[in-house]
């Protein structure tokens, strides 16, 4: 497992030199224009680098090489698991950078509500892999990316009917406020590792299930 | 005998194309080349043997267990080079070795570190940055370096130039030297086969065609090239393979020696690998 996540960790190193540059730009762009979607923007993109990592799996046939070495195929399943919650966490964290220098320099923010973004990233770019991985493992990198598009204009579409809809905002909003933070957020959690433990068993399944 | 590979009644099956009832042994201890025209099954074989696809029926062992028996144990002593497969471009040599010394308890630094001085390699190097003949024996000397019983290796010495494949053939018999180690290895360059394995197994269109020791092949086999007329003057006598040319037949005789003292008249030259693969590819089977 320490190997995989190694070779991942290599990965992101070496693709690093363009998510960075790609990140100052849109810190610079989101300054300048006082935009700060772009911040979120980059953050998403961070939290999905599970998909480059699929990518480069299929580019070089890493798959079929790492499966022939001493390694189960639940191993290599949690590994993408693992990473892709490192990645999530550094969107997370940042959001929480990005909108705390431009609130720094701006005078401007509130914490609480940055807080509040980041975790949200945190929390969206889990649920995504956690839908993305079994996909992944299933279809490849490259027809994937067509699902993902599909997969993010559903979610798109919920989160518009519910911001459209006066009564269902409201219901969430009800529900919100008579919930305490702690209970709020154990519901997240807990749906949270819900929604991981049933995609890592789909995705170990299907794994288990594919030829090289 | 000894058996680190054993494959019994394999078959394989998928929408263009089946392996039929492969049956292969590998003797610890041997060098056994896989020789086989591009599309033979050589690498549905190897993979199968790896326990990377599933197949319809047969049984695979490897070192005396299958691998549901406990397949990482029994990995961690075998050495892979498959064909396409490896580390992406971009990963440089020292980060390759860093990861595969995670994955294998006996890796053996030292000796990475040695032989990739010997074969000038750069460990800051990057993979993509690497010869042709670089990376091949980069491949070859991570399969080789936590000091595994067996190397199973699907082409490794494709597309490169004599001298690095002749420092690639020094490589395995560095390995094979103490006799306790075994390697597996495919190839469509059969001079690198007819170079240093003991055994060759030929297959031709998912089926084995012929699995016999090196020496033994190469001392009793021959091929006849006769005129058509004299072919039909010979009538009825023992052949494997038989191909028509142009004005010519040509067949694979089995026992060159006893041949030759029946048809002196007739010349029966010594056979080299590629004339027996080109004859089961090409000719018609007796």
């Amino acid at each position: 497992m320490n190997a995989l996540l190694l070779k991942e960790f290599y990965l992101f190193r070496n693709n690093s030199k363009q998510l960075f540059l790609m990140l100052l730009l849109f810190l610079i762009i989101g300054i300048t224009t006082e935009s700060t979607v772009y911040f979120s923007t980059i953050s998403i993109v961070f939290c999905l680098q599970i998909m480059t990592s699929f990518s480069y799996d299929q580019y070089g046939n890493w798959t079929s090489y790492v499966l022939s070495l001493p390694l189960s195929r639940k191993k290599y399943v949690a590994s993408k698991y693992i990473f892709s919650f490192y990645c999530c966490l550094t969107g997370g964290l940042f959001c929480l950078m990005a909108y705390g220098i431009y609130g720094l320099i701006k005078e401007s923010g509130d914490w609480r509500e940055i807080f509040l973004l980041a975790g949200g990233i945190f929390v969206m770019g889990i649920l995504l892999s956690a839908v993305l991985i079994p996909i992944l493992l299933k279809f490849g990198a490259e027809k994937s990316r067509i699902i993902f598009y599909i997969v993010f204009g559903v979610l798109f579409g919920i989160f518009f009917v519910f911001a459209k809809n006066p009564d269902l905002a409201q219901f969430v909003q009800m529900i919100m406020k008579k919930s305490t933070w702690v209970i709020g957020s154990m519901t997240i959690a807990g749906t949270m590792i819900l929604l991981i433990l049933i995609s890592f068993s789909i995705s170990v399944k299907i794994f288990k299930e594919k030829e090289f | 005998m000894e058996l680190a590979v054993s494959v019994k009644n394999l078959v394989v099956e998928y929408d263009q194309f089946r392996l039929e009832n492969v049956n292969i042994e590998v003797p610890a201890g041997t060098i056994v080349g896989f020789v086989g025209e591009n599309g033979a099954g050589k690498t549905t074989t190897i993979i199968a043997i790896l326990n990377l696809i599933h197949y319809q029926k047969g049984e695979i062992k490897v070192f005396g267990k299958e691998m549901s028996e406990g397949e990482q144990e029994i990995k961690k002593r075998i050495g892979v080079d498959l064909d396409d497969s490896f580390f992406y471009d971009n990963f440089k040599v020292k980060e390759i070795c860093q990861v595969l010394r995670q994955m294998f308890p006996d890796w053996d630094q030292n000796f990475m570190d040695v032989h990739l001085k010997k074969a000038g390699i750069d460990p800051q190097k990057k993979f993509k940055e690497c010869s042709m003949g670089m990376k091949a024996k980069l491949k070859i000397l991570t399969a080789v370096a936590h000091q595994p019983e067996l190397l199973i290796l699907d082409e490794p010495t494709s597309g490169l130039d004599p001298v690095s494949r002749d420092d690639i053939l020094e490589l395995f018999l560095e390995f094979v030297q103490d006799e306790q180690h075994t390697i597996l290895f495919s190839s469509h360059i059969t001079t690198d086969i007819e170079k240093i394995a003991d055994y060759i197994i030929f297959i031709h269109e998912g089926q084995i065609e012929l699995n016999i020791e090196k020496d033994q092949l190469l001392d009793t086999y021959g091929l006849l090239k006769c005129s058509k007329q004299d072919a039909a003057d010979l009538a009825d006598f023992p052949y494997e393979y038989h191909q028509s040319i142009p004005y010519a037949e040509k067949f694979v005789i089995k026992d060159r020696q006893g041949f030759q003292k029946e048809f002196p008249d007739l010349t029966v030259e010594r056979i080299t690998i590629d004339e027996l693969l080109l004859m089961m590819s090409k000719g018609e089977r007796a």
